[in-house]
């Protein structure tokens, strides 16, 4: 029992020594996950809605991106982005693009392929009656999309776009693996400074699952009063 | 910066090593799913335990697992573990870390195939004299296992997919070839569009392989 | 005194001063009712009176607070341990559900087996019989139902009738000694309802024990040898269907037949 308490009172010395390394490890994280969400979120819409209202051409090029998107693993993804296209974009601009850049990229484009599946299964879900309604009383086809269409397709994507969000946030942790800075990075860092390994791995793991957790039972906040009618 | 020329060799001179890589992922997922199947049909039987000492811990397993990135798993099954004596391999860990994470994903899906079978066949089950073990083992699993078909068939995927993050430890699966291939000639186009290629393909046919084996097993109507 | 008279009385089916509670909510309030072997007794009455419960706890699918159900001179589901009423092992259970054939408003067929290993599994899980043995009894009853070409059909590529047909089959294969129909009918179409009756009415023929559970007025007048009504948690009322039917007693059931006549 004593050995536990004083083992515990040395990790919690160490956190607090390693806190400058560790906020900032968090700031990347968090950076990196809300831009990629972000990101992800508009594009896989603007995809989404191409693969529902898309002519032939366009339905099919968004078809075959959300399909290699998707047979593509999320470290290979970051991998492709850091190596491949940073090449292009050097070649073609001379600038090169930062790792946490490339990460970022990377996972948006793992999220939006996600979300514009999501969002399509969500739209062609609903009854046609929806838009010839709003089309009857005179909406635009924006009008209708916004005012009709999503606020009724959001309650079919909430679910689905948590657990896309959800990943996200796990994807981050790939970035270490091209030397972004991020918590995990932070964590493994602080670990082997201190030489305390297992509570700190417990310690990430307690703070990845309080992130994710929260972020699925925020999303089923929102569920509840989109449930409303 | 002198203009990329591409030079294809390099990718058929380890061609041999990329599709090794390639089997061993499919081998790595092969074996987790094993796991994650089994830990997924036991946890999702106790989720709906009558008893709070089966539904807690197992509940408890499932949402940590759940929300785990599997990155920091593996990195704690290969790095942290040794430190307190248990010394895995490469591919163990990795096996290890994916079927656990597997198998609190499948908990989830298997607990929604169990939910779904009315209570009527069980008691069905009873009324011709199985015990409730045996109810179970003979009618509830096997429905269960149908019902959670085409979800096990993307957690498959999704595994297969996860174990590229093998090449964080080292393990000589596709993208750690890809990567080896990439940094010591610089090859770098050639490199990655062949491993998204083999990504893709490898997907795409076992999408159509599943779906074709969900038909065969499915119950017919 | 009396339970042992009625023990040795040679009743198939005992049932003394059952009681039955979900909560707060008293479903069976003391029910008594006896049947001899060779009996088919249907139970009417409207929802809510208790009918469905009273079956589910002859085969053991319900638990009871108190009073006696006896199978051929068993006691069934509950033993007395030093003066206390404990209820039998999941094992013994079992056994004792064996004896009594179930046949569910809505068929329970395991959707994931063929009609004939729907029925053979029973007769190999727990009569342990040798597949073929059991694949051969299964053939006889499918054949019996009328099914004999469906054996190798899935519950979900047969009709409701054809479905509960198969029920009814799994059920008999097991040779109980006692056959429960718990509204076997009514989840059919009506176009299908006949051909069950006709099944069940052909098992009555055969002198088959049978307690069923129905709203087929005319059913229970033609095939049952005794009639009871239930209301309320209790027997209301019992006969010989020309009797129960031509000549009613109570109001509650004069007013449940006009109810159901029209």
């Amino acid at each position: 029992m004593t050995e536990l308490l004083s083992s515990l009172t040395e990790f919690l010395v160490a956190v607090r020594g390693a806190q400058p390394l560790l906020l900032s490890g968090l700031v990347k994280t968090a950076e990196a996950a809300i831009l990629a969400i972000l990101l992800g979120t508009a594009f896989g819409l603007i995809f989404g809605l191409m693969l529902v209202y898309g002519g032939k051409i366009l339905r099919l090029a968004v078809k075959i991106y959300v399909d290699v998107a998707r047979g593509i693993p999320g470290l290979v993804k970051i991998f492709t982005v850091y190596y491949l296209v940073n090449q292009l974009v050097i070649e073609a601009t001379g600038y090169r693009m930062s790792a946490m850049l490339c990460g970022i990229i990377a996972l948006a484009i793992h999220a939006s392929a996600q979300i514009a599946e999501m969002t399509r299964g969500a739209i062609q879900a609903l009854p046609r009656g929806q838009s010839e309604a709003g089309k009857a009383i005179g909406l635009t086809f924006g009008q209708i999309q916004f005012n009709v269409i999503f606020p009724q397709a959001i309650r079919q994507i909430l679910p689905t776009w948590v657990t896309s969000a959800g990943e996200v946030v796990k994807g981050t942790t790939l970035l270490s693996l091209i030397s972004v800075p991020e918590f995990f990075v932070a964590i493994k860092e602080a670990a082997a400074r201190e030489y305390i390994f297992f509570s700190f791995y417990l310690f990430a793991m307690l703070v990845y699952f309080v992130i994710i957790y929260g972020i699925e039972l925020f999303g089923r906040h929102l569920e509840a009063r989109f449930n409303k009618y | 910066m002198e203009s990329y020329h591409f030079n294809w060799n390099v990718i058929w001179r380890d061609w041999d090593a990329l599709l090794g890589g390639l089997a061993l992922g499919l081998e790595v997922a092969v074996y987790s799913l094993a796991i994650g199947m089994i830990i997924g049909q036991s946890c999702a039987f106790m989720m709906t335990a009558k008893s709070r000492l089966l539904r807690v811990p197992s509940r408890v397993y499932v949402t940590f697992l759940r929300n785990q990135p599997p990155l920091l798993l593996l990195f704690f099954a290969y790095f942290v573990l040794p430190r307190m004596g248990i010394r895995l391999g490469r591919e163990e860990s990795v096996i290890l870390t994916l079927g656990l994470y597997a198998g609190a994903q499948l908990a989830e899906v298997f607990r929604g195939a169990l939910v779904n079978i009315p209570r009527g066949i069980a008691e069905a089950g009873k009324s011709i004299g199985l015990t409730t073990f045996r109810v179970n083992l003979l009618v509830i699993l096997p429905i269960m296992f149908r019902n959670a078909l085409p979800a096990l068939g993307n957690t498959f995927i999704s595994l297969f997919k996860d174990t590229s993050l093998a090449a964080g430890i080292a393990l000589a699966e596709l993208t750690w070839q890809t990567r080896r291939i990439s940094t010591e000639t610089f090859a770098v186009m050639e490199s990655w569009i062949t491993a998204c290629v083999l990504y893709v393909v490898t997907c795409t046919a076992i999408s159509y392989a599943l779906s074709y084996l969900e038909n065969k097993l499915r119950i017919p109507r | 005194m009396t339970s042992q008279n009625r023990q040795t009385s040679g009743d198939l089916l005992i049932i003394e001063n059952l009681h039955k509670s979900f909560g707060d909510l008293e479903v069976l309030k003391g029910v008594n009712l006896n049947v001899a072997p060779g009996d088919v007794v249907s139970i009417i009455g409207s929802s809510g009176s208790g009918k469905t419960t009273l079956l589910r706890c002859i085969n053991l699918l319900e638990e009871f607070q108190a009073g006696r159900i006896l199978i051929d001179g068993d006691e069934i589901g509950y033993r007395n341990s030093g003066g206390k009423r404990r209820l039998m092992s999941e094992r013994a259970i079992a056994r004792q559900r064996a004896m009594t054939g179930m046949v569910f408003q809505t068929f329970n067929l395991f959707p994931h087996l063929t009609a004939q290993a729907n029925v053979t599994l029973g007769l190999r899980k727990v009569r342990r019989l040798p597949r073929e043995e059991a694949n051969e009894i299964a053939r006889t009853w499918l054949a019996r139902v009328g099914l004999a070409d469906k054996a190798d059909s899935y519950p979900a590529q047969l009709s409701g009738g054809q479905q509960q047909r198969v029920g009814i089959a799994r059920a008999v294969a097991m040779s109980p000694k006692l056959m429960l129909f718990d509204e076997a009918t009514s989840a059919l179409d009506p176009e299908l309802v006949g051909e069950v009756l006709s099944v069940i009415g052909d098992l009555a023929n055969d002198g088959m024990t049978m307690v069923v559970v129905t709203h087929e007025m005319q059913f229970a007048r033609e095939v049952s040898s005794r009639v009871v009504f239930m209301s309320e948690g209790l027997i209301g009322e019992e006969g010989k269907p020309e009797a129960l039917f031509g000549n009613p007693k109570s109001q509650r059931l004069k007013e449940f037949l006009s109810r159901t006549r029209t």
